[in-house]
């Protein structure tokens, strides 16, 4: 009887995902890549044209100004997640073991809600006439309503709420398994508070960190959802835009181009971060 | 000893997944190789309650002897994307959605042939319904929607505003901030900029100034919204005070217990769904018999006293109370159509003007 052992052990493991992988994600993915290259018109993908003009339509003001607005705003969730992720996972790191599952839990259920019933739960608070607006007034705070949504504002405030966990359960995880000795230590010779956490306790869980963030930064590349209700029309981000050529238009040349835009945008700036913060450790652990 | 035994189970797993995957992947394509079934796709929805809730798929199977399967997608235009993905080797033989994504659909040539050979039911429909190209039937239109000016009348009886009579009230200066309209990508929303290109003495081959018009209305418009739920929420949270949608929706909405009141602009359009027989389908007869089924007196009486959906059968019934909704056959002769070759020439440019020049603005 043949036997499953030594080095195809591993193989067999990974070979029902990487088939699925490469039948469903690398082989449509390439499909795209090729058809955004071809030319379109109403009877459909014109495969006779090999043209570059759906890429140097991308490169047109317009789209360029709503990838920028696309990184700005996933930018801006990420860094504002971890600034909000770090005291928490920290708190939460610090607790006994059950407490540590409830409060975890508190900050996964929001991942476990459906995206849409999450965006219409926040139209309720967030609307001009929603609980916000509504108690601030009451109060006499504020005399017009604030602009919490259909702005960048409110994708912001969606997605960071939506991607928390992604930041927050590594760096809980690496906090927590932080040797505390290592603390007591650097605090021993002389470290303040503010150099041990720069010197001793960022360093270590930086992977962890930047696992996170980055993980949390490609998730609100792609968003849709929260960006097409929180945000609406005026303030449009790549996914939505792609969305609606694909399925409205049905320009599936000019749509892959701007996925394959978008995905190569986002593994350039992951490229980017992974190389700058590997060349910051080093700084920081042996300078 | 222990660890062995894991490995044995591993492998044992490994395995199983392994032939499972392969399995899989081979199996699909022969999904819908039995004769015995129609695969119809179309909306999830009233749709998907005809069939599925209300027992029609039941009601086709006693007539024709066919197991009905609904592939319900959210949208127009996902049904259509989802039917032009496969045309080269289908594996649904019907296509129900709005006309202007059918049309998509037939420019690229998905639609086969039909006749009323084969689906009868062609001939007790109104003159405008069959779709013909040329001496050849490729499809029909199945019912119509009416566009509706939706609006809260709650907040009127507040402001004591004068109620809306028709498309002119959405320039009303008092709505700045409480207006919805569909986006030009949305079937509505297109309507609306033909209407007020026409208004303004244009139409679909000079449409500047349904554009013109609506960057006015544009800087009171609090959401350009896609879908009814959202609409009805929005109404429901005082957000909105007058949109444009369909009619339907809009009694819809009513019937839920929202406040909404529903206006019949004067001119309003004839907003049709399409039925059509995919090329190649694995079930050709199948096919025809679920469009005739579709098209049939009795179906179609259900849709217009369940739904308020206006017929294209010319011999339904319906209760005096489902009338209220409905248009009279006088009133559906004088629903103003467009020209959906021009539109459909031109509607991804008008899309991407939309998105570039309306939407943005505040």
């Amino acid at each position: 009887m043949a036997r499953l052992t030594g080095r195809w052990l591993p193989v067999t493991f990974t070979a029902p995902l990487v088939i699925l992988m490469l039948l469903f994600f690398v082989w449509p993915l390439l499909e795209s890549i090729v058809n955004s290259f071809h030319g379109y018109s109403l009877a459909g993908i014109d495969t006779s044209v090999w043209t570059l003009a759906n890429y140097t339509k991308l490169m047109e003001p317009f789209y360029l100004g709503i990838l920028w607005r696309t990184i700005r705003v996933s930018l801006t969730t990420t860094l504002l997640t971890a600034a909000l992720a770090f005291p928490i996972a920290w708190y939460i790191a610090e607790l006994k073991g059950r407490a540590q599952g409830y409060w975890l839990l508190l900050f996964v259920t929001p991942w476990l809600i459906n995206v849409a019933v999450k965006a219409f739960g926040w139209t309720l608070i967030l609307s001009a006439t929603g609980v916000i607006n509504t108690t601030l007034r009451g109060l006499g705070i504020i005399d017009s309503p604030l602009q919490l949504m259909f702005n960048e504002t409110g994708i912001l405030i969606g997605l960071v709420h939506g991607h928390f966990m992604f930041i927050l359960l590594p760096l809980w995880a690496a906090l927590a398994g932080l040797d505390r000795s290592l603390i007591w230590a650097a605090k021993n010779l002389g470290s303040g508070q503010i150099s041990v956490f720069t010197r001793v306790v960022l360093p270590m869980v930086l992977p962890a960190l930047l696992a996170g963030m980055i993980i949390n930064f490609t998730m609100n590349m792609a968003a849709f959802a929260t960006p097409a209700l929180l945000g609406g029309s005026r303030v449009r981000v790549m996914s939505y835009l792609a969305y609606e050529i694909n399925l409205v238009d049905l320009n599936w040349p000019f749509g892959a181009a701007m996925a394959v835009l978008l995905l190569v945008v986002t593994m350039g700036l992951v490229q980017m971060s992974q190389k700058v913060t590997a060349s910051g450790k080093r700084k920081v652990l042996f300078e | 000893m222990v660890r062995t035994g894991i490995e044995k189970t591993l492998r044992k797993v490994a395995l199983a997944a392994f032939a499972a995957t392969v399995a899989g992947t081979g199996m699909s394509a022969d999904a819908s190789a039995d004769d015995k079934t129609v695969y119809l796709l179309s909306w999830g929805g009233t749709i998907q309650t005809s069939f599925e809730k209300e027992g029609w798929a039941e009601k086709f199977k006693e007539a024709t002897g066919y197991e009905m399967v609904l592939v319900p997608k959210a949208t127009s235009s996902e049904i259509i994307a989802t039917a032009i993905a496969q045309k080269d080797k289908p594996q649904i033989d019907v296509v129900l959605c709005d006309y202007a994504a059918w049309l998509q659909g037939r420019h690229q040539d998905i639609f086969d042939e039909v006749d009323t050979a084969s689906v009868p039911n062609l001939n007790g429909l109104y003159d405008y319904a069959p779709i013909r190209v040329g001496d050849a039937i490729l499809g029909s239109y199945t019912y119509t929607d009416t566009l509706g000016i939706i609006y809260q009348p709650d907040m009127f009886k507040k402001n004591g505003w004068a109620e809306p009579t028709g498309w002119d009230d959405l320039l009303r200066p008092e709505f700045k901030g409480k207006i919805s309209i569909p986006p030009v990508s949305n079937t509505y929303g297109l309507y609306t900029l033909i209407h007020f290109a026409r208004a303004n003495g244009g139409g679909e081959n000079n449409i500047d100034p349904g554009f013109e018009t609506l960057a006015k209305i544009a800087p009171g418009v609090v959401d350009w919204t896609t879908t009814f739920a959202k609409l009805g929420g929005y109404l429901q949270s005082e957000l909105v005070a007058i949109s444009v949608f369909g009619a339907n929706s809009g009694f819809e909405i009513q019937k839920r217990g929202i406040p909404a009141g529903v206006v019949i602009p004067d001119p309003d359009y004839l907003s049709p769904t399409a039925v059509g027989v995919m090329k190649d389908a694995p079930n050709p007869e199948g096919a025809r018999a679920l469009m005739n089924f579709i098209l049939g007196a009795e179906f179609q009486s259900f849709r217009a006293e369940r739904f308020g959906s206006n017929a294209m059968n010319k011999s339904i019934t319906v209760s005096d109370e489902a009338k209220k909704y409905l248009l009279t056959p006088e009133q559906m002769a004088r629903l103003t159509t467009v020209d959906y070759e021009v539109v459909t020439q031109n509607r991804a440019e008008w899309n991407e003007r939309f998105e570039k020049e309306i939407a943005p603005i505040r």
